[in-house]
């Protein structure tokens, strides 16, 4: 039976089951032993499984990649965690000049399976250096896959599925989300996770417009689509779950079926993925079922502000979304 | 390296089951590009061409003109360079229109992608007319199916992915009448009277059904607009002593463009969504024209400044109107639509708006008729009835009355 928790416990217990299961597994991170992690993820893991399965690190996220790079290619399966996803712009050598390219650079016969868990996005009033989405930075770079789980069933089960990759994945949580709650059916093996990286999800089905989505602005899609419900508007909402590799064939399934495309993240528009989602869709024949021109509700291509109500004012907020579904109606 | 492929019969419209084989353009032996025609086929719809799949040359032809063929079957042999992307995929029986064609990647990308090989997608859906009934077509294509008042169901689609491509919607809409009015419009007086038809019966049976289903859509809208006819006797003397040859009706198209030049009040439309008057970029002119066995066509006629030039546009256009044989230029967007029945003997007549043209010109016989000098003799003169129906969304009567005015003038002065 599922139990109610929140994403950031079901984030905990994967770790747990990981930790138990794969004696190859190991944590690191900046305050993630005794301090429990910045957002209480790891909270107890250092009691229950010991300091060298659960390390605490200096403060240098180069040397946190690096380490999981070297351990990845030697047999072990790192899970290691960046205190703020801002952090890792300090460690993009490691990830992406060694983590990405040794599987191609040693003609397949290295493997680099590591995790990089990672706290993104805004609207916790922390500021431009600590409220990034950065997930198209590593979407661009092939050799990693990018995850971002929006309910706390697929914080644990994606999770479950980047560890059983063979090679790197960027694991991007959303802050807003920890504290989250809904049903988990919890794993009790690591091979009992559906999730598979690269599927989309449809969460809800409408027949008047698609909603791509994926993170906090998949939850705010799902608020939306309700709203929009109650105005005559039948909205398909889809869970994007990995922004790379991307499932393009399930937007454009359901482009085909309801004519229009709204796509929402709160990454800035520019360059963004949503970008990629139009192009996938306009690439294909699913261009000849759109009714109307497609459509970004995005992060605004600013630093993200202090101040909260310019904050707020920075990342699509659920009447932007429902906002911008009308107006697509009528285009 | 080049390998033989075959040519197979493509679903050419949502409802089509086969095809007849009219004519072949090519022979064996002959060096085809791809898109190039190769044969003429007729379906329940249409005749159209079928264009060659991929380049190469003609082997083997193999159905005879005259042969009713189903949705899939083989027609001809090309030997050719292009691979069969389609890998042998069997059309018949398929939803209509090809399978989207995955570009072929090379050995480095496929080992590239097998880092996503754990990528499991769900399978693409087919195109054609999706679960919600959207029809599948190009967007320059969906914008003039709308600008022309066309419903994309009704039109076979060609497209390599099975969409309605912007020639379908032309092809369509030549063949359906953009016309209220039942009876033969005349043509101009060149025109003759008669055109022999080499086209089978049961084929021109099938057109005129789907020229009637068509018009019944377009009176559908046309019946919810509010319009009003003005008539008004133009006295045509003095223009029949000055027309030189050029026929009626390139006369009333002539004084039509140039009465709207000084009423740019009339070269609008209604649009409904924004509840305002809408400018036409141009001033067009279309003409209807019946096409025999078949129903009403209306073209878009080019007029250029010399009446003799003019009269011969006017001319060809409605010939390619007749034998269906419509270009992507007759079918533009006109701002109104001159209707000709004064040939065969009606005096006057009452045309109903196609929308979105905001207004249409009926033309009654032109014949000598007892008319009452300005003295109050009575004498014989030249004369046509013309009525004039307008949409009361974008102008008034005393609009139209105006502009009734002015093309009686130019038209009278010749």
């Amino acid at each position: 039976m599922p139990e109610v928790t929140t994403y950031a416990k079901a984030v905990a217990s994967a770790l747990r089951l990981l930790l138990a299961e794969d004696r190859r597994v190991f944590l690191a991170g900046e305050d993630i032993g005794v301090y429990g992690g910045a957002f209480g993820v790891t909270d107890g893991l250092v009691d229950a499984f010991g300091e060298d399965r659960v390390r605490d690190t200096p403060i240098s996220e180069d040397v946190i990649a690096g380490l999981a790079v070297g351990a990845a290619i030697t047999g072990m399966r790192p899970v290691v965690e960046m205190q703020f996803s801002d952090f890792i712009v300090n460690a993009m050598d490691a990830i992406v000049n060694q983590a990405a390219k040794l599987h191609f650079m040693y003609g397949g016969h290295v493997e680099v399976p590591m995790v990089i868990r990672a706290p993104g996005g805004g609207g916790t009033g922390a500021a431009a250096q600590h409220s990034q989405s950065l997930e198209a930075w590593f979407a661009h770079v092939p050799g990693l896959k990018v995850v971002l789980p929006a309910t706390v069933q697929d914080a644990h089960d994606l999770l479950l599925a980047s560890v059983r990759d063979p090679n790197p994945v960027i694991v991007l949580e959303h802050k807003l989300l920890y504290k989250t709650e809904g049903p988990l059916e919890a794993r009790t093996r690591i091979e009992d996770t559906p999730a598979r990286i690269g599927e989309a999800k449809v969460l809800r089905e409408g027949t008047d417009l698609t909603l791509a989505a994926y993170s906090l602005l998949t939850v705010r899609a799902l608020e939306a689509a309700e709203a929009l419900a109650e105005a005559g508007i039948s909205a398909e909402v889809i869970d994007l779950r990995t922004v790379r590799p991307l499932d393009i064939d399930t937007v454009r399934s359901s482009v085909r079926k309801t004519g229009r495309l709204l796509i929402a993240h709160e990454a800035p528009t520019a360059v963004g993925v949503g970008a990629e989602v139009a192009a996938g869709v306009v690439e294909s024949d699913a261009l000849d079922y759109l009714l109307a021109p497609v459509r970004r509700v995005c992060g605004k291509d600013i630093p993200m502000p202090y101040a909260r109500d310019l904050e707020r004012a920075a990342i699509p907020q659920v009447e932007d979304v429902i906002d911008a579904a009308k107006e697509l109606m009528k285009a | 390296m080049s390998s033989t492929r075959e040519v197979r019969l493509p679903a050419l419209s949502a409802t089509m089951e086969e095809a007849t084989l009219l004519a072949w353009k090519v022979s064996p032996g002959d060096t085809v590009q791809e898109g190039e025609p190769i044969a003429e086929v007729s379906t329940d719809k249409v005749d159209m061409d079928l264009e060659a799949p991929f380049p190469g040359v003609i082997r083997e032809l193999l159905v005879s003109p005259g042969t009713a063929v189903p949705l899939g079957a083989a027609l001809a042999t090309i030997e050719t360079e292009s691979e069969d992307l389609l890998g042998g995929l069997d059309l018949e029986g398929g939803a209509p229109g090809a399978q989207p064609v995955e570009p072929a990647v090379s050995s480095l990308e496929s080992r590239v992608s097998s880092l996503e090989s754990r990528v499991s997608s769900p399978g693409s859906g087919s195109p054609g007319p999706s679960a919600a009934g959207i029809v599948a077509a190009s967007p320059p294509a969906r914008k003039m199916a709308r600008e022309l008042g066309i419903d994309l169901a009704l039109v076979p689609a060609t497209g390599a992915r099975g969409q309605v491509t912007p020639s379908d919607v032309s092809r369509h809409a030549a063949s359906v009448p953009a016309f209220p009015d039942a009876p033969p419009a005349a043509a101009p007086a060149a025109a003759s009277p008669t055109v022999a038809t080499p086209k089978a019966a049961p084929a021109d049976d099938a057109k005129r059904l789907s020229v009637r289903r068509a018009t019944t859509e377009i009176m559908g809208r046309s019946a919810a607009i509010p319009q009003f006819t003005l008539w008004r006797t133009l006295v045509l003397d003095r223009a029949a002593a000055r027309r030189g040859g050029v026929s009626w009706t390139t006369i009333l198209a002539r004084g039509l463009a140039a009465a709207l030049e000084r009423h740019p009040e009339l070269n609008a439309r209604w649009d409904e969504a924004g509840q305002t008057v809408v400018p036409f970029e141009e001033i067009r002119v279309g003409l209807a024209v019946d096409r025999p066995g078949v129903g009403l066509v209306v073209v878009t006629v080019a007029l250029p400044d010399d009446p003799q030039d003019s009269d011969r546009a006017v001319r060809s256009a409605a010939d390619r109107a007749k034998t269906g044989k419509l270009r992507p230029e007759d079918l533009a967007q006109a701002s109104i639509t001159l209707s000709n029945l004064g040939g065969l003997g009606v005096d006057r007549f009452n045309a109903l708006l196609f929308p979105p043209q905001p207004a249409i010109v009926s033309a009654g016989s032109i014949r000598m008729r007892p008319i009452a000098t300005g003295d109050g003799a009575l004498k014989a003169a030249l004369t046509c009835e013309i009525g004039l129906t307008v949409d009361h969304r974008v102008a008034d009567g005393a609009d139209g009355a105006r502009f009734l005015d002015d093309f009686a003038s130019i038209v009278e002065a010749g």
